[in-house]
């Protein structure tokens, strides 16, 4: 309950918990633009494996929608087809009002993803990573870029790294590496997938803050794919439980505690608890 | 059938890549940093190996048909021997072989591993398209450094055919009349079709190596299996077009 009694401070407008807080060069940077997530009729099959089944999804502006689910239900198939790296079957996803599959929809919307593997670049240094699509783009002049990039790993709590190549990393800096990779791109709409895991306590709960302050101090609309229950509780506006590539329930965090649905209990329940009673 | 398709459906993805490459050959000012990164590794490393099978392959050449053209009395020939087998055959062919196993296996390497551990797909997230940011400085760099080392392993070879050619006692030609033999037979023409054949292969290998890279799926025992698939059908591939090219390179008198 201790990330409950924090994200409670949070809504109370009180700091991180990483006692860093959002640096003044990013947050001057970061402008959202507040897009709203509509998905609707979503379906994708691998052969016979039908993984998505009908997707129906409406993530407001400025929401953190968690989607939590066992492994194996299609949370991270979802992601790839939210970020365009998945073509579906049927169904369609808009972005601030645009499908996702227009040709303009890149120049309008920014979507940046944090995978699970953290897919650095290898051969690219901490800060080269970071500042690769600024670079790419021509976002900045060379000093902006650095400015930037310094910042924003300040904010991961990666100071001082930004000459070391990914392998001297350990899993939970290359986290946070891809974390502020996706920050500098000012994304629309940021994705996480499974942002904590393979993380110790301490660093899942510096990823939660993150995460909580993007919400509070960007209003940037935020979908988080995880099955850590505590982080999704803590930083979610709304949850949506995955299963079977259906959404069998969306609602507030206090619904989902709510729900009698057995499925939704089942998975929000720890197996430890069920086992106790 | 399945053979057939897949024949097809490789051969497909090879020429589309070649284009979409090409068309990204438009943005090569702007990214010259890498094709000269690009260029480091293909040309300039390659250079000290290069140079010990251009000296070996030349003297190996010398050694075979030094002593046979000896007893026709016609030693003197060695040299124009030497140098248009370098040149028209043996340079681009060896050049192109050395840096198909030694960069091309790198690449597809570097590519597979990069398609495998989802850097291709964070590419793809930041709008950075992967065959103008990572194929098209590879495909410049291949096609720009394998004339030029072609060009580099002939002169090599012949110093290495003249030395032979004057140290074997059955031969022992001088390098003055080695070299004005070779300079006798070897014109531009001959050089020009040595030149057009090394960017042909350039094209070909660096082509093959990356989109074999690019289409890894699975894990490190996959990214195996592509290093090995691009080298063997880079080597294919070059020895087959080689015989096609030489072909049409006769048929317009370039020969």
């Amino acid at each position: 309950m201790d990330m409950q009694e924090s994200a409670e401070k949070k809504e109370r407008g009180g700091d991180s918990g990483n006692g860093r807080g959002m640096g003044r060069v990013l947050l001057d940077y970061l402008k959202s633009a507040r897009v709203g997530v509509s998905i609707r009729g979503l379906r994708k099959s691998f052969g016979d494996n039908h993984v998505l089944r009908g997707i129906d999804l409406e993530i407001s502006p400025g929401e953190t929608a968690v989607i939590l689910g066992k492994s194996g239900q299609g949370k991270s198939v979802l992601l790839r087809h939210i970020i365009g790296l998945e073509k579906p079957d049927a169904g369609r996803i808009l972005i601030g009002g645009e499908d996702i599959n227009d040709p303009d929809f890149r120049k309008n919307h920014v979507v940046s993803m944090v995978f699970q593997s953290s897919a650095l670049f290898n051969s690219l240094t901490v800060e080269e990573n970071v500042a690769l699509y600024l670079k790419e783009h021509k976002v900045f002049d060379r000093r902006r870029i650095r400015e930037l990039v310094s910042s924003t790993l300040e904010i991961v709590g990666l100071e001082g790294k930004e000459s070391i190549m990914p392998s001297m990393l350990s899993g939970g800096m290359k986290r946070r590496v891809a974390t502020a990779r996706a920050l500098v791109m000012n994304p629309d709409l940021i994705l996480f997938d499974e942002p904590t895991s393979g993380l110790d306590p301490m660093m899942t709960r510096t990823v939660g803050d993150l995460i909580c302050d993007l919400k509070h101090k960007i209003e940037i609309t935020q979908i988080v794919v995880t099955h850590d229950i505590d982080l999704a509780f803590y930083v979610a506006d709304r949850i949506a439980i995955l299963s079977e590539g259906r959404i069998i329930e969306y609602g507030t965090p206090e619904e989902i505690r709510c729900c009698q649905d057995y499925a939704v209990r089942e998975f929000i329940t720890p197996q430890f608890e069920q086992q106790r009673r | 059938m399945n053979g057939v398709m897949s024949f097809l459906k490789v051969t497909g993805g090879l020429v589309s890549l070649l284009m979409e490459t090409l068309y990204w050959c438009k943005a090569a000012l702007k990214n010259t940093d890498k094709i000269s990164d690009q260029l480091l590794v293909i040309g300039y490393q390659t250079l000290p190996v290069g140079a010990l099978i251009a000296l070996f392959s030349g003297g190996v050449l010398a050694l075979q048909a030094g002593p046979t053209l000896a007893r026709l009395g016609i030693e003197e020939n060695v040299g124009g021997l030497v140098g248009l087998s370098l040149v028209k055959e043996l340079g681009p062919v060896m050049a192109s072989i050395l840096i198909a196993g030694r960069v091309g296996s790198a690449m597809t390497a570097e590519l597979a591993s990069m398609s495998v551990y989802e850097e291709i797909d964070a590419l793809k997230t930041m709008d950075i398209n992967p065959v103008k940011y990572l194929v098209m400085p590879r495909f410049i760099a291949m096609v720009l450094a394998l004339p030029v080392l072609v060009i580099y392993m002939d002169v090599i070879g012949w110093f290495g055919g003249a030395v032979v050619s004057a140290v074997n006692p059955e031969v022992h030609l001088s390098f003055n009349v080695y070299y004005r033999n070779l300079s006798d037979l070897v014109d531009f023409t001959a050089f020009c079709n040595g030149l057009i054949k090394a960017g042909i292969f350039g094209v070909i290998i660096s082509i093959v190596c990356c989109y074999v890279g690019l289409k890894t799926k699975g894990g490190p025992r996959e990214i195996g299996t592509a290093v090995t698939k691009a080298v063997v059908l880079s080597f294919v591939l070059v020895l087959v077009f080689d015989y096609y090219v030489t072909r049409i390179l006769l048929f317009f008198g370039l020969d």
